[in-house]
Formats: structure tokens, C-alpha cells, sequence
């Protein structure tokens, strides 16, 4: 059994209406932004599940249902065999014990009236183990590569790296058997975030927790995790071992993401073969019918129009939601 | 300090560059003597990490440090005319002619209060170009950097753009007077990696098209390798390496440069073995040592290092006007890169 199980996630935002009350009205089309449509995927104890996609793709809005700080519109999340999306006051908090978060931004992330030794008890408080905290705090501390003299300081007295080393204790202060990772070194710099990378790797070996990570920047998705999700308006697109989608994308837009980036090696770079993609992404309160990512698809066909691709095993072993992909490999 | 050039008149020249900016707890050395050129249609690109001073050498450059901030030493030459110390007034006729930026956030360097084609017309009437004519311009800049049913679009406000649509804009005002020097800083971080791939092709276009010289400011080495001819590597306030884009990514020699390559996680392999990093975090410029500002972090640090401060030299047996500021970099050049 995994640890856990979503299964048809959806989430319906209400569109914003401007102060003057236009906008779509309540039940017409376009008033609500579908973020999440129909998502399924499943994460083993231990292991690093990447959910990578661009900016408005849901990545995010996934990670926070996951840990119920957004309640799901419907679908179902299982973890460790208990559903639930539907828990509330006592047994909600029991759940986030074993759930928690590392959020992007290490300055926004951390109160800046709070010591580090406050902002790390808060957790053990909070689920009454406050025995032991100051060893507890200490333990955490070095586990994070930080000087535990250091508890008595103020957020603002630590750089961007050594902040999110903060949100890394603080999010593994109740031992929890899964971290939800959003953008977690997006904001740092190069030669930092290799240190959190390594950070994270190395705490995954010694804890066994598996880590949900969300990043828009591939390389770094590729590096840490065991599997990936690709994410396009809402749905999971593509989903399989990383090293199998890195090497061998099977969705166009898998395919058009990994060739838009970069090489920082000049003679690789001139010779690297792109797909550049046509238009922006589509607004999500009024997506495409069919297969959202149609409008910037260079092999769309009349099928992709008609009907919604779901994300299906195919002869090839690849999970993929692609009419395409899925006709031309059980065609084979 | 000499000048390196590989041309005999380069259109920008930057030399001895200084800035501080003073605050409660003393001066800050944001830029600490810096010297380069750039070459009538030449794109330099200049990298570094937060804090090297990179943003802040642009913006000397235009002429716009923001208080408390001052420039301190150093002379800024564009073509024949010297821009530091110059009337502001006589900047002014400058900015968005000569020399034109597109900034990180085109959000917030947009007015949100008019309309998109309106802001291109003003850049070109504030440099005396006739309204009517102006007019027929700005609608064909936005058909040039790729903006659909662009008379229509001219008449929208910025917030009906997406980021990448009014980074076009950005670009194509920036363009508007076809100026002699584009300085982009950090063009596309703002943006997703697919519409990155449209900016920068669009920024490529441009560029060609006003015949201008592109300063390109970024910390993202994969841009620098596809957009650039030399690159500079800046660590706190100082240029610690330059060169052509393959001398410098391919045959990097300063510890400093080599360690952000190999910090960088590859796109195509995954051995999940630790990355390499550069230990520790870069100095605050509040004093300005003499010593290698690298040397805490250096894994090849010696004595010297950390007695005495590194120039920018000659890296030998280069062709290209390979430089370093390493005491070490003869040891450095032998000692190759696994990579």
C-alpha cells in the first residue's frame, strides 16, 4: 500500500469579480477556475515524488490539499490507508502530525518576532511534546547543519539558505512520514541551493521520509526525485520514473518543456534541438475542450478537440495522457 | 587599470567602477572597481549571485543608483561621450535613445494608468519623434516582437497582458529609438521556461534589428550560454573571471566560476550522488578586505590568498583574452574540470 493515494482530486476556485460587481455571475460560465481537474497519483514510504509544471499548472494548490490547508472540491486522499479529505478538529491535527510543509519563500515563512527555538517548539506545542523540546530543538538544529547555539536568534540574523534549514527543522520537528516541498529552493542562489538539495537527499536517507517535491525548474525536480508528475492547466499530463521521463519524454508538452531549457554549455546549447512553443497558457476558468494543451500541441488532430485525453498505462509501460501518444503505442 | 578590448573602439567602456551605499553600519562596497567594454553589436552577459553587484553596475551604467547608493570612482564612456558626471538633464536625452533597459518585472516597470501603445509612442515623442508617426511605429515594434492583432492589442492596458506579452512590450519599446546599447536585467526570470524560450528569441531579434549592443545582466547560466559572446563573472563587487562564453563555461579556471557550474544540476543525468557546492555563503561588503573575497569558501585557498587581493589576468596559453583573479589560476588551468 502506498503511503499515500490521491485518487480524481479536484479543486474549483470562485473567479474573482472585481470591486464594482462585473464579472461572470455565480454558476456561469467562467466563474469558476478549475486548478486542479481529476488528479491521481500515489507516493511510496520514502520515496520523491516531483510535480513539475509552469506557473497557474496546480501544482501548488495540490500540495496544500494534500496537508488540507485547501479543502478539495471532490476526489479522495488516503494516507496510509485512512482517507482523509473529510477529517476535522482532533483527528485533523493527529493527520498533519505525520504531513507537513516547507514552504518557498524563507523570509515570509518564518515569524520574525519569534526566536528559532520558538518557531521550532511551536510544532511540538502544538501536538502536545513539549518534554524534551529544548533537546528536541537542539537535535533538529545540527540535523540541518546549524549551530544550536543559534536557537536565540531572530529569523533576520540568517541568510536566505540558512532560513529555509529553519523550515526544513521546523517541518520535520514531529518526524513526519511525508514533507510536502513547495519551491523550497527557488529562491535561492545556485551555490545554496545545491547545499539544500544535498541537505534534503541526506535527511531522506537517515529519516526515510518521502518528500512530495514541487518545482518549476526541471533539472533540480530531476535531480531529487524518484518519479515525476508533469502538470499542464490542472491535470497530470505525464507521469513515470524520472529517469525515464528525462530521457525519454513521451507528451509534446513534456517534451517542448524539457527542450526550452538551456544548456550552460555553449557547444551543447548551439547544437540543442528546441521546440518552441506558439501562444501562452490558456485561462482556466474558460480551458479548452479536450486536450487542454491542444491550442500549443504542433501534432493536434480533430480527436484532441472531441474528447478530454486521460492519463492511462499504455502498451509501452508509459503512463500518458495523450490521444496520440497512446493510439501510436497500442498501434505498435 | 588597462582596458582589455579586442576591437579599437569599443562602444561602451566602464572603467574603474565604484559604488557604496551608505548605511547606518558604514559603507557597503556594492561594486568594487570593475573595468570591461562592450563592442557595437556585441552581447556581454554578466552572471553572478545575489549581492555581487551585477543589477547595481547596470544600473550605474544608466545612470539611475537609487539613493542612498553613489558612485564613488570610475569613469562610464558610451561611444564618445563620457556619462558619469553628466548633467542630468543631458542624461535624460540619453535614456531609451542611446542606451535603453528592460528590467526583470515588466509589471512594475509598465504604468499600469495607460495604454500599452500609448507608453511606446511616448518613448520615441519624448525623443522627438512626430506623434502620427510615432503612432504607425509602435504598432509595427509590437508586430515585431511577435504581439497578435497588434492595433488592437496597442489600445489594452498592461494588466491585460500576460508576463511574457509584456515583456514583448518591454522589448519593443526598448527598441522603439533603436538605441546603440540594450542593457536587459534579468529579462526572463520572472517568466515559465517555455515562454523564456519565446522572450529570448524575440530579445535575440531585436537586438539584431536596432543593430544594438546587448548588456545582458542574469544569474542563469543556460541564457548566458545561448545568448552571449564574452562573459563576466562577478563575485562581491568584482569581475573574478572573463571571457568568451566557451572559455569561460567550457575551460572555467577561477574556483568560483567552477563551482557554480558544478552546483548546477544537470538536465540529463541523475546519479543522485551529492552535488558539489561552494561551502559556506558569499562575504558581506561592509568591509573591503585585502584578500580574495573567495578565499573562506576556497577549497584551494593558500596563504597569499588571504593576504593579498588577486588582479584579472591573463589566463595562459589562452587566445581569447581568457581572464581570472586567482593566485592560483596557473595550478587552476592544469587541474582540469570533471565535467
Amino acid at each position: 500500500m502506498a503511503l499515500l493515494e490521491i485518487e480524481n482530486l479536484t479543486k474549483d476556485f470562485d473567479a474573482p469579480t472585481s470591486y464594482f460587481g462585473s464579472g461572470p455571475k455565480r454558476g456561469q460560465p467562467g466563474a469558476l477556475i478549475r486548478a486542479v481537474d481529476d488528479v491521481s497519483l500515489e507516493i511510496s514510504a520514502g520515496e520523491t515524488l516531483g510535480v513539475v509544471g509552469e506557473s497557474g499548472c496546480g501544482k501548488s494548490t495540490l500540495g496544500r490539499m494534500i496537508l488540507r490547508l485547501i479543502d478539495p472540491t471532490s476526489g479522495v486522499i488516503r494516507f496510509n490507508g485512512q482517507e482523509i479529505q473529510n477529517l476535522q478538529g482532533r483527528a485533523l491535527r493527529n493527520m498533519r502530525q505525520r504531513i507537513q510543509i516547507v514552504f518557498q519563500d524563507p523570509f515570509s515563512s518564518l515569524d520574525p518576532r519569534m526566536r528559532v527555538q520558538e518557531i521550532l517548539a511551536e510544532p511540538l506545542i502544538v501536538q502536545g511534546q513539549k518534554r524534551n523540546a529544548a533537546k528536541r530543538i537542539s537535535e533538529l538544529l545540527t540535523m540541518v547543519g546549524l549551530d544550536p547555539a543559534f536557537g536565540g536568534r531572530y529569523p533576520h540574523e540568517f541568510s536566505g539558505g540558512q532560513r529555509q534549514r529553519i523550515g526544513i527543522a521546523r517541518a520535520l520537528a514531529l518526524n513526519p512520514d511525508l514533507v510536502v516541498l513547495d519551491e523550497p529552493v527557488s529562491a535561492l542562489d545556485v551555490s545554496i541551493q545545491a547545499q539544500v538539495l544535498n541537505l534534503l537527499s541526506e535527511l531522506q536517507n537517515n529519516l526515510g521520509v518521502a518528500f512530495l517535491f514541487i518545482a518549476h525548474d526541471l533539472a533540480v525536480v530531476h535531480h531529487i526525485s524518484d518519479r515525476i508528475a508533469v502538470m499542464y492547466l490542472g491535470r497530470v499530463i505525464e507521469t513515470g520514473a524520472a529517469n525515464q521521463i528525462y530521457s525519454d519524454p513521451q507528451h509534446p508538452y513534456t517534451k517542448a518543456l524539457l527542450s526550452a531549457v538551456p544548456d550552460p554549455n555553449p557547444q551543447k546549447e548551439r547544437k540543442r534541438e528546441r521546440i518552441v512553443l506558439s501562444g501562452d497558457l490558456p485561462s482556466s476558468s474558460a480551458p479548452p475542450s479536450g486536450c487542454t494543451f491542444r491550442t500549443r500541441c504542433w501534432l493536434a488532430e480533430d480527436i484532441c478537440a472531441a474528447q478530454i485525453p486521460l492519463l492511462v498505462m499504455n502498451p509501452n509501460g508509459r503512463q500518458v495522457a495523450c490521444h496520440l501518444v497512446n493510439a501510436r503505442s497500442s498501434s505498435d | 587599470m588597462t582596458i582589455i578590448s579586442e576591437t579599437p573602439t569599443p562602444l561602451l567602456v566602464v572603467d574603474d567602477l565604484a559604488v557604496e551605499f551608505a548605511t547606518s553600519s558604514g559603507a557597503i562596497h556594492a561594486v568594487n572597481g570593475i573595468s570591461f567594454t562592450v563592442a557595437a553589436g556585441e552581447t556581454v552577459a554578466i552572471v553572478g549571485e545575489s549581492g555581487s553587484g551585477k543589477s547595481v553596475s547596470a544600473l550605474a551604467i544608466m545612470g539611475l543608483i537609487p539613493p542612498p547608493g553613489h558612485q564613488t570612482n570610475g569613469v562610464v564612456r558610451l561611444a564618445s561621450q563620457t556619462l558619469t558626471d553628466m548633467p542630468d538633464r543631458h542624461y535624460r536625452t540619453l535614456r531609451g535613445r542611446n542606451i535603453a533597459m528592460i528590467f526583470q518585472d515588466p509589471l512594475s516597470s509598465l504604468n499600469p494608468a495607460f495604454r500599452v501603445g500609448d507608453q511606446i509612442v511616448e518613448a520615441m515623442t519624448t525623443h522627438g519623434t512626430a506623434k502620427a508617426e510615432a503612432r504607425t511605429r509602435a504598432i509595427e515594434l509590437m508586430e515585431s516582437v511577435g504581439i497578435a492583432n497588434a492595433p488592437r492589442r496597442a489600445r489594452d492596458y498592461p494588466h491585460q497582458f500576460s508576463g511574457g506579452m509584456r515583456q514583448r512590450v518591454m522589448i519593443a519599446m526598448a527598441i522603439a529609438n533603436r538605441p546603440q546599447l540594450l542593457i536587459a536585467d534579468e529579462p526572463t526570470t520572472a517568466l515559465d521556461v517555455t515562454i523564456q524560450a519565446q522572450v529570448l528569441d524575440v530579445l535575440q531579434a531585436a537586438k539584431k534589428d536596432a543593430d544594438a549592443a546587448l548588456l545582458l545582466i542574469t544569474h542563469d547560466l543556460g541564457v548566458v550560454a545561448g545568448m552571449a559572446d564574452r562573459v563576466l563573472v562577478m563575485y562581491a563587487g568584482r569581475i573574478i573571471e572573463q571571457g568568451s562564453v566557451d572559455e569561460v563555461l567550457i575551460n572555467p579556471i577561477h574556483p568560483y566560476t567552477r563551482g557554480l557550474l558544478a552546483a548546477l544540476p544537470s538536465l540529463h543525468t541523475n546519479s543522485r550522488a551529492p552535488l558539489p557546492t561552494i561551502a559556506g555563503v558569499p562575504p558581506n561588503l561592509l568591509s573591503d578586505r585585502e584578500a580574495c573575497a573567495l578565499a573562506p569558501r576556497c577549497e584551494f585557498a593558500i596563504d597569499v590568498c588571504r593576504s593579498s587581493r588577486p588582479l584579472l589576468e591573463a589566463v595562459s596559453g589562452n587566445q581569447e583574452n581568457h581572464q581570472a583573479a586567482c593566485f592560483r589560476a596557473h595550478d587552476m588551468a592544469v587541474l582540469k574540470v570533471d565535467k
